[in-house]
């Protein structure tokens, strides 16, 4: 078995030019593949976390907890009477600087939201009841974006605030600017509204209630996936072509390793001959095809490693950074293989059809 | 003649070689399927906020403290404040038209959809559209929308959606070739209603006239009547710019794709090159020493290539053109009420086309640089090589 291998590497040297352009071949593939699966994980966890226990009360038609909504202080007190223990406030919104990069806004209950926000604190502390107006409080991706560390003064629409502390969460809010809700509200000029209110969902309101003109119930989440939708059947679209790419770089490798099998043909002839049976030259067609793909994977996968190193993607202001989660890579590893396994089918089947004889009078 | 008899010899030497040049022709047709769709990507992100205000001419006003148009709130007597102030200082004449605009983003199934009131007249003048099906509103809870939305939604003339809590009836479809976003119309009376905003609205417009230098005007405006109560002042391009930056990201990404796919065409064309070379070592040989000059082998090598791939050219071609015809009447994607159109122009069929062949050209030459620094002795070597006798 060895022997063959070693055969197989040999051919495999003679033509290392085209072996090359070949490995980069599926080098590019796996980049596109595992970078495009990295943006999908991304954008499902950032966007998709439905929230059972609470619900939110908003303007009709709008993505509230990104964005839209902005609704009367009247409303709060309407469902505080309807026996609600709590009623928590909210304003999320975006502000855009003069050099069109977006800053969003949570404005924030300081009684209440660490009871209904996870997030780990990476830096600094959290805001609490009694902090300056100007303190804040940023996502991670926000403050990697500007830079900003605990005691910076950065500017959110002209204002200057403090960095009290750096949060994780892991999701979409990981680009935000958290401030205390009355500040936000100065900031955006508001008075006293907000954007959407969160109640528990005891039984009062369901989903899907309207409370009012205009206003309506839904779960906590549901607004900002559906947001996000549209990118994420954009990213099925990309995915469909990059698929279309694999379906082409197999067939390029089935070819490759077909015109070097019909190359050295009288060889191999010749080691049936000497007694090699024809599962060896099998496995001389596939481990080439490995070989290929092996150092094509590596090469690929260091790639999509660095490509967050050396571009952030941002889309309406949301950075977001591929996610690569072992399970996946591993995935991708075994779907791109299959690949492999598709495309070495086209030499064995050719070579399987030709008899010894044949073989032998190709010289 | 000469060329003629070249092309048939070549046309047999490619299909005596049929299974090599199927595969080849296969894989490089994939390879330009997926140039033309990442090309119609970076159009369509590149047009992208090009349906949405396109009023030349005109400044757009808007609450100061507003980051989107949907924000902004303003009220009549500041609006008819700026029109004073521009025909005080630049003439009564200076402005050819003015109008407000109610305007709503709207998150309908998952998809943004701009909600805007125009009155007929100012959709048929200013914005140039033409009624494509049904009626222009004429009664109560009814709207017109767009082709685009149309096409994104699959809503149709007769079918009923509720904006707002309240159920409207859409009586026709319009289109226009300013814009092109998906939009729905309905009449300034029924949004006051629906919104419960009477005399407030989100956008002023002021046409100047041709002979008034809009620039001049919004610097003035800006720098005089800058109080912080009312308005910030904008032409056209501001929005389109906001929207562009939005999605110049995912461009990004197209243009990466673009950017591999081109490089594969070029691996491509190289491998087939160089594999062609050594799978006819011993032809390209005996042509050396019956006389062929090493230029007129290159020239019969890009020709082979150079027919290969446009075979393969034509093919992906087509591929895409299907993928695009069954993309439009299948997905119908849409960022913020944008359609991704997925059109296939012919710009980027001339720039493939031109690029494929400056490949064919490079791949030869380099897969041959050094094929031609051997004499002929060395060649004829080449052609006994392995035959007994």
């Amino acid at each position: 078995m060895l022997t063959i291998f070693w055969i197989a590497l040999l051919d495999l040297r003679s033509h290392w030019r085209v072996i090359v352009v070949m490995i980069l071949f599926f080098a590019i593939n796996v980049f596109a593949y595992i970078e495009l699966t990295g943006y999908q994980l991304s954008i499902n966890a950032q966007f998709h976390f439905i929230d059972n226990d609470y619900l939110i009360i908003h303007e009709a038609d709008t993505a509230a907890e990104y964005y839209g909504s902005r609704l009367s202080p009247i409303i709060g007190e309407e469902l505080t009477s309807l026996g609600y223990s709590r009623v928590i406030p909210a304003v999320h919104s975006f502000t855009v600087t003069a050099g069109r990069e977006i800053q969003f806004i949570y404005g924030i209950d300081l009684e209440q939201y660490q009871d209904v926000e996870r997030f780990q604190l990476l830096a600094g502390r959290a805001l609490k009841v009694g902090d300056s107006q100007r303190s804040v409080m940023l996502g991670t991706l926000f403050a990697e974006k500007i830079k900003a560390n605990i005691g910076d003064t950065i500017s959110l629409r002209g204002r200057d605030f403090q960095v009290v502390g750096i949060f994780k969460t892991g999701t979409f809010t990981d680009n935000d600017a958290w401030i205390s809700l009355p500040a936000a509200q100065t900031l955006l000029g508001w008075g006293e509204d907000v954007s959407y209110y969160l109640v528990p969902d005891s039984g009062v309101l369901k989903t899907g209630d309207t409370f009012g003109q205009g206003i309506v119930v839904s779960r906590r989440g549901e607004s900002v996936y559906a947001s996000s939708k549209q990118y994420l059947e954009l990213l099925k679209l990309f995915a469909f072509v990059i698929q279309c790419l694999g379906f082409g770089t197999v067939i390029t490798m089935g070819a490759l390793i077909l015109r070097i099998t019909i190359l050295h043909q009288y060889p191999l002839a010749l080691m049936r001959v000497y007694g090699f049976s024809k599962i060896s030259l099998y496995i001389y067609i596939l481990f080439q095809a490995v070989v290929i793909f092996i150092f094509g994977f590596m090469i690929g996968f260091g790639f999509a490693l660095l490509f967050p190193l050396l571009y952030q993607l941002n889309v309406s202001g949301w950075v977001i950074l591929p996610s690569f989660v072992f399970s996946e890579i591993l995935r991708s590893f075994g779907y791109l293989f299959g690949f492999v396994l598709i495309g070495v089918l086209i030499p064995i089947l050719w070579f399987n059809r030709l008899n010894l004889s044949k073989l032998l009078r190709s010289e | 003649m000469k060329l003629l008899y070249v092309l048939r010899f070549l046309i047999n030497h490619i299909v005596r070689d049929w299974l090599r040049s199927t595969l080849t022709i296969l894989s490089l047709s994939m390879i330009v399927f997926i140039f033309f769709l990442s090309s119609a990507l970076i159009s369509d992100m590149g047009n992208f906020g090009n349906g949405l205000i396109d009023v030349p001419q005109t400044l757009i006003f808007m609450s100061r403290n507003a980051m989107l148009p949907s924000d902004s709130q303003i009220n009549t007597v500041d609006f008819d404040s700026y029109q004073t102030a521009i025909q005080d200082l630049f003439g009564a004449h200076a402005i050819k038209q003015s109008y407000t605009k109610i305007f709503r983003q709207l998150h309908y199934d998952g998809r943004s959809i701009s909600l805007s009131t125009l009155t007929q007249d100012e959709m048929q003048d200013g914005a140039d559209f033409f009624l494509l099906e049904g009626s222009w509103p004429n009664k109560k809870q009814e709207i017109v929308v767009t082709r685009a939305f149309n096409t994104i939604t699959e809503k149709s003339i007769g079918d009923t959606m509720t904006i707002y809590g309240s159920e409207f009836l859409i009586s026709g479809i319009i289109n226009s070739e300013k814009w092109m976003a998906a939009v729905i119309f309905m009449p300034v009376s029924q949004a006051e209603k629906l919104y419960q905003t009477e005399g407030i609205f989100q956008l002023g417009f002021i046409q100047l006239n041709n002979d008034v230098d809009a620039n001049l005007v919004q610097q003035f405006l800006e720098t005089n009547l800058n109080d912080g109560d009312c308005c910030s002042v904008y032409q056209d391009d501001h929005f389109v710019a906001l929207y562009r930056d939005a999605v110049k990201g995912i461009r990004f990404l197209a243009r990466i794709l673009q950017l591999i796919v081109l490089f594969l065409i070029a691996f491509g064309s190289y491998n087939a090159s160089v594999l062609v070379l050594n799978e006819h070592e011993r032809e390209i040989a005996l042509l050396h020493v019956v006389g062929f000059s090493p230029k007129v082998i290159n020239g019969i090598l890009i020709f082979r290539l150079w027919i290969l791939l446009f075979i393969s050219y034509l093919l992906g071609y087509g591929l895409a053109l299907i993928y695009s015809k069954w993309y439009l009447s299948n997905l119908r994607l849409a960022i913020s009420g944008n359609l991704i159109r997925l059109e296939i122009t012919w710009d980027s069929f001339l720039l493939g086309a031109g690029l494929i062949f400056l490949f064919a050209v490079i791949s030869v030459w380099f897969s041959l640089r050094h094929q031609y620094t051997k004499n002929i002795h060395v060649s004829l070597q080449k052609v006994f090589t392995g035959r007994v006798g």
